[in-house]
């Protein structure tokens, strides 16, 4: 309990650090804080101190970091060190924990990335951390990535790494380092190198053409997997990233779920069963996709092993049995069920036994998504005529709230369990939904960029 | 064709559903009603020849849109009934504990086990329970006299609870320095709950009965959680600060995920905080108030967390403590906001 | 204020107006509704107009009212009478729910409307049933008495009969 993960009191400046694993939450802030306090003034100090955020606490400062551009030996790499740079800078800044000192108060040129930093010239213009990094190219024409990360404070190296990559996959290396100090950073696992699938809807409301699109985390890279022709619709990925499920409309047909390969564009209908199939979604070790199928008035929810294909019912009541989610360890699976007559989210086995209501708070609950950490179920609430999107514990406990309005849906998490991504619509009939993130503790609420609206996005986890 | 037997299979669950319902809800309840109402008005308006089969398709509609909604009602009624369940029991405890209590409100008359403790209070030695591990050695041997006397008692220990020969060792000299930190040299400041007038009168010998009693009961199903909880409660109910202190961790590593687990988080800090260690007792509390946010312990953990760190001299995080107890929990009972008010002061916040 | 309620009222007249347009869109004529015009007994205009393709549910809601009973009396006697037409019923809801609910919401509201006219004498195998979800609103706009024209089930008759 309490771990108070080594001390950094020492810097006066530094009003956060990690305080514990899971136990932080939002509403907590002020609390831990103090204990934090009160805990650092009776437990020994650690020897050497580092820099640590808690990203528990979204209200407070933003760590200020200096990330001067990579350097390289000639006019094309310092070009890419450039790009690559505004990249790991843009992501940090997206966090929400950190703020990037302007580049116009730096006193030391970096010129060299193997020598110590005048640490002096950093502390003086208020920078905690500071990035620093080189691009260069190999015999063979591969890139060649190092960055280090320095406590300025403490005046001492954090982190190093290098990377060796084509040099298309330079914007991966980016996300990749700024996962590096992301995790150095707050203790937790990054999100950044992580891509989004999503449906693109251009057209008048009633007419919406919707594709299936994937995106980097950032926005970048962007492409579309399907013609717009079908209505497609709630994609997710498979574990590997490699697969996407989905359902679609033919023309005038019922809806069907459809595994997508990324890689080579290959369709395939999951299961050729009368009565629609929706909601799909993979099970943690992507051996199964989890859906609904409709008969007559009533849905349940299957599971189709994907090897042998067979088929297992795992709900059979008179009601609507939807959206449903594996626990990351795969033994139970959240649900959403009108069988009480309203929505509402429900935890059962993975076998479809032991089936119990979760939620009993005002309003009725939608699309429960397990957090890859296990410790919490995002969703989706209805109530006093607004969509909120909350969190509980799957136990029932703990109901959060993280952000509210005319429209919220559908929340995914980012594969460390601290972000989430959503879909927020508008009162207009001439708008849009368009995707939006916001992290656990509520403060830090921003909207993704996209070309046009987007809704039903599914984050990937990390690709590596 | 199909839709025959579509609509006998479902009638058949529906009639599962039914007569479980009813079961659940027993007769002459204003719930059965929906079951009551009279048949359908007919489906069709002008005369219409709509077939029997049909009409009883969407009476099943019908019906099962009525099952629905009661089954909401039968989950809702479920849920305010763990809580009830869960209060109850909560009530229960914290009655027990304040009449050991020695600072506690007097209990209403006629409860005999009340009565008798604080009769035989002066009688008592400064002992054991509420300072203990400043005063070391008296409780030990108050402790042994005790379990020597209740002989029944001590057959109780082989449940795999390790010696109980009170080694002052692991609290004592340990345990005094928070204390001692934290500045406070008022021995009142060690007490559990109520701080009383007085100083804390050793209940130790006399409550032996219930208590003793208590934990045999629990004895039988000591392999599931509900027993092995019982019995870790029956030390607290001793005051005997160390075995609960034991016991309760073991508990909670046993049955991490138990819907009893938050109460003994609670009861793990409590038996530390009686022992005046109170950072153990800090860390037990904010974990209990942390983990199990939605359990009915959060405002006492948060409450006695606050207690914990003013005894270690933490004021501003004390204060904070208080202060989040307004914020968390505005709808907390009289007492309990009374009881941070009381603390607030007590502290200076 | 008056004012204000007049200009609401012409504005919903206007959205009425135009769902009307819209719905003899949504119908799948070859031939749209021209205004005016007298629909040909038999075409699938004077089905929408004489007997009415749709019926209206109330939010989260899949139960026939007694005006959805009577327009479907009407349909189930017009589709007697021509029964050389395909039947599709196709399921909608408002925006005012989740996106999976309402597929499956639209499923219920089309499957009630499918056995209803089963039930009056129609040949099962001439039905289909579809839904939309809240992907295919007809009235585009964002207040109660839109949302309301959302929830809905339509009856689309095409040439090809079942027989």
């Amino acid at each position: 309990m309490m771990r108070i993960a080594g001390c950094m009191c020492e810097f006066g400046t530094i009003s956060r650090r990690r305080a514990g694993s899971g136990a932080g939450t939002g509403v907590l802030r002020p609390l831990l804080a103090a204990l934090v306090l009160a805990a650092a003034l009776v437990l020994p100090r650690p020897a050497a101190a580092l820099i640590e955020i808690d990203i528990t606490q979204g209200n407070i400062q933003p760590l200020p970091i200096a990330a001067p551009q990579f350097i390289g030996a000639n006019a094309e790499d310092a070009a890419l060190g450039a790009d690559i740079t505004n990249v790991i800078q843009g992501n940090l800044i997206r966090s929400g924990l950190f703020a990037m000192v302007d580049p116009r108060a730096f006193i030391e040129k970096i010129d060299n990335i193997d020598r110590t930093p005048r640490f002096g010239d950093w502390r003086i213009i208020n920078a905690q951390a500071l990035v620093t990094g080189q691009v260069s190219r190999q015999g063979n024409g591969r890139l060649k990535v190092e960055f280090r990360l320095w406590d300025v404070l403490a005046g001492q190296q954090m982190a190093g790494q290098q990377f060796v990559t084509t040099p298309d996959n330079w914007r991966r290396v980016a996300h990749v380092i700024t996962d590096a100090i992301y995790q150095r950073l707050t203790g937790e696992s990054g999100y950044f190198d992580t891509r989004i699938v999503y449906i693109d809807e251009t057209g008048p409301k009633d007419q919406r053409i919707k594709r299936l699109a994937i995106m980097d985390q950032d926005g970048a890279n962007r492409r579309y997997l399907t013609n717009g022709t079908d209505l497609v619709l709630t994609p997710r990925f498979s574990p590997t990233s490699q697969e996407v499920t989905y359902m679609s409309y033919g023309s005038g047909e019922e809806p069907r779920v459809y595994l997508f390969n990324i890689e080579t564009g290959q369709r395939e209908l999951v299961w050729d069963h009368q009565g629609m199939t929706f909601s799909p979604r993979f099970s943690p070790d992507g051996q199964k996709i989890i859906m609904s199928l409709q008969s007559g008035g009533n849905s349940n929810i299957y599971t189709m092993d994907l090897r042998s294909r067979a088929t297992t019912r795992l709900t059979n009541t008179a009601a609507i049995d939807t959206a449903p989610s594996y626990s990351p360890d795969g033994r139970q699976i959240a649900f959403e069920s009108d069988r009480g007559g309203s929505q509402q989210i429900y935890v059962m086995n993975a076998d479809g036994s032991d089936q119990k209501r979760i939620s009993f708070g005002e309003g009725s609950y939608s699309t429960p998504v397990w957090s890859p950490r296990g410790d919490l179920i995002a969703f989706t609430k209805r109530a006093g005529g607004r969509f909120l999107i909350g969190v509980i514990r799957p136990d029932g406990s703990g109901e959060r709230i993280l952000t509210e309005g005319y429209h919220n849906e559908g929340p995914t998490w980012a594969p460390n369990g601290r972000v989430l991504m959503f879909f927020r619509d508008v009162r207009d009939s001439n708008g849009g939904p368009k995707l939006w993130s916001v992290d656990l503790t509520g403060y830090n609420e921003r909207q993704i960029d996209t070309p046009s609206f987007a809704s039903d996005p599914a984050w990937s986890p990390l690709i590596n | 064709m199909s839709l025959g037997k579509n609509w006998a299979s479902r009638w058949l669950a529906l009639a599962g559903v039914g007569l479980l319902l009813a079961g659940f809800l027993g007769a002459g309840t204003a719930l059965a009603q929906p079951f009551q109402t009279g048949p359908l008005p007919p489906a069709g308006i002008g005369g219409a020849q709509g077939s029997a089969e049909s009409q009883l398709l969407l009476r099943l509609d019908q019906l099962e849109s009525q099952v629905r909604s009661l089954t909401g009602q039968v989950e809702e009624y479920q849920h305010r009934i763990d809580q009830l369940e869960g209060r109850l029991q909560r009530f229960q405890e914290d009655t027990e504990y304040r009449f050991q209590q020695p600072g506690a409100a007097p209990p209403p008359g006629p409860v005999a086990s009340g009565a008798e403790p604080r009769g035989g209070a002066p009688l008592n030695l400064p002992s054991a329970e509420g300072a203990g591990p400043r005063f070391a050695t008296p409780p030990v041997a108050s402790r042994e006299t005790e379990s020597q006397q209740q002989p029944g008692y001590g057959g109780l220990r082989p449940l795999g609870a390790p010696d109980r020969q009170f080694p002052p060792a692991s609290g004592g000299p340990l345990d005094i320095s928070p204390g001692a930190r934290g500045g406070s040299g008022d021995p009142l400041a060690a007490q559990p709950a109520g701080p009383g007038p007085g100083p804390g009168p050793g209940l130790g010998s006399s409550s032996g009965l219930g208590a003793g009693s208590s934990a045999q009961a629990a004895l039988g199903n000591v392999n599931d959680a509900q027993g092995a909880y019982d019995v870790a409660y029956a030390f607290i109910l001793q005051r005997d600060y160390q075995s609960a202190g034991e016991a309760f961790s073991e508990f909670l590593q046993r049955y991490p995920g138990d819907k009893l687990a938050g109460n003994a988080q609670y009861w793990l800090g409590e038996s530390h905080y009686a022992r005046g260690q109170y950072r153990e007792a800090a860390d037990a509390f904010l974990n209990g108030y942390t983990k199990y946010k939605g359990g009915g312990k959060a405002p006492d953990s948060l409450l006695k967390l606050g207690m914990s760190l003013q005894a270690l001299g933490q004021k501003p995080a004390a204060c904070a403590s208080f202060a989040e107890f307004g914020k968390q929990f505005p709808d907390a009972s009289g007492t309990m906001k009374n009881r941070i008010r009381a603390e607030q002061k007590g502290a200076g916040c | 204020m008056r004012k204000i309620g007049n200009i609401r009222r012409a504005v919903s007249h206007a959205v009425m107006i135009a769902a009307l347009v819209a719905l003899a869109a949504c119908s799948n004529t070859k031939n749209p509704l021209e205004s005016g015009a007298p629909a040909v007994p038999g075409s699938t205009q004077d089905f929408v107009v004489n007997a009415g393709d749709r019926v209206f549910f109330t939010t989260d809601s899949a139960e026939l009212t007694p005006q959805a009973r009577e327009t479907l009396e009407k349909q189930v006697l017009w589709l007697k009478k021509y029964a050389h037409y395909a039947i599709r019923i196709e399921g909608h809801a408002d925006e005012r729910g989740t996106r999976e609910y309402n597929i499956a919401l639209g499923a219920r509201r089309a499957t009630t409307v499918r056995n209803y006219l089963v039930g009056q004498g129609i040949d099962a195998g001439r039905l289909k049933t579809l839904s939309y979800g809240k992907e295919r609103p007809v009235a585009v706009c964002d207040d109660i008495s839109c949302w309301s024209q959302n929830r809905r089930a339509v009856t689309v008759i095409s040439g090809q009969g079942a027989s």
